[in-house]
């Protein structure tokens, strides 16, 4: 296999959307979402050459971009800042917008507790329970109980005011 | 709304989303716990040197013999910190779950914890009671034999030893609790949230 710093770039590419939707729906602001991107890129790039391709790549990363983020130490001030605002703005990159229903349901994920809104990422990437839990460190059955809470939070949270 | 299908519609910033890739050094807390506990370790090292020029320069055997005992717990603490960084992965986990990366570091951090409470309730009140003797003998000028022997010299000592132990200790606690405190806490937050 390819271990060159090429290839892994070519890789971390064709994924990117992973490391950029969790990055989004953990980051306090535009600032922290770079941080945690740039870091999971890093510690990716540090576990490269024991990527043996067993696991496919898109599983691999999200482990790794989940572990990253969860264990994440915020700075200080932002999480102040962020305790001020319902749900901090992370948007950037110039003037595009998500539609108002992926802002909506963006805002709800960010509402829901930071260990379910990675079930639901995976959930919602395709992964099924028992690949879940394996990500997550959970029995099939735990996680089959946690998304139906999860998705009950959810549908209350898109509920229109 | 079918919120698989929401989710799987490209977003604006998708495709041009990441940051340059810069293979630099990692902001993680893992990492800087790392470099805190090598500088740890750094002046454990140098703490202790200068404990053994004491313990073999001075020539009063009761505080040589306080020193040694601050010297031998400094070396014991300076080994303990070793050893935790040796447990301590570099990185994240590629492989291993959420669930267990996330006990992992939060052990970590509770481990420096409880190794600096455990040095401090054995070396704070003998450096308390070695500096009291010290700064005694080198403000007086006294022999210490003489200055023991005065009175109300031993309460002075204990008094210093009571004031100034728990007061290393909150301090020590206080530190870890502005560094690390918030960060321990989500961590143990989110594994709740996990085993929930």
């Amino acid at each position: 296999m390819d271990r060159s710093e090429a290839s892994f770039l070519e890789h971390v590419h064709a994924h990117r959307r992973i490391i950029h939707r969790l990055a989004g729906l953990y980051a306090l602001d535009a600032d922290e979402r770079k941080d945690l991107e740039q870091e999971t890129m890093l510690q990716a790039w540090k576990s490269w050459p024991q990527f043996r391709g067993d696991a496919k790549f898109s599983t691999w990363l999200y482990r790794i971009a989940l572990n990253t983020m969860l264990t994440w130490k915020r700075r200080p001030a932002i999480v102040q800042r962020a305790a001020s605002e319902r749900t901090p703005d992370v948007a950037d990159h110039g003037h595009q917008r998500r539609t108002d229903e992926q802002e909506r349901l963006h805002a709800a994920m960010r509402r829901l507790p930071e260990a379910d809104r990675a079930l639901l990422a995976l959930h919602l990437d395709g992964f099924d329970h028992a690949e879940a839990g394996e990500v997550l460190g959970l029995t099939a059955n735990h996680v089959g109980v946690k998304m139906h809470r999860i998705k009950a939070r959810l549908a209350e949270l898109l509920k229109p005011e | 709304m079918d919120l698989k299908q929401l989710w799987d519609q490209p977003e604006p910033t998708d495709n041009t989303g990441l940051p340059p890739f810069e293979a630099g050094r990692s902001a993680h807390p893992l990492a800087a716990l790392r470099r805190t506990l090598w500088i740890n370790i750094a002046y454990g090292v140098a703490v202790s040197l200068v404990f053994l020029v004491l313990v073999v320069t001075l020539r009063v055997v009761a505080l040589s013999a306080l020193f040694a005992v601050v010297l031998a717990f400094c070396i014991w603490a300076t080994w303990d910190t070793w050893r935790l960084v040796r447990s301590l992965g570099p990185e994240v986990s590629a492989t291993g779950p959420v669930l267990e990366e996330l006990r992992r570091h939060h052990a970590a951090f509770l481990s420096w914890m409880r190794t600096q409470q455990r040095v401090g309730r054995y070396i704070y009140p003998i450096s308390a009671a070695g500096g009291a003797l010290w700064g005694a003998a080198q403000g007086s000028g006294a022999p210490l034999v003489e200055l023991v022997q005065r009175p109300g010299f031993v309460v002075v000592v204990v008094l210093c030893i009571a004031l100034m132990t728990p007061l290393c200790i909150w301090g020590a606690r206080w530190m870890f609790k502005v560094a690390f405190g918030t960060h321990v806490d989500a961590l143990a937050e989110r594994i709740a949230q996990l085993e929930g």
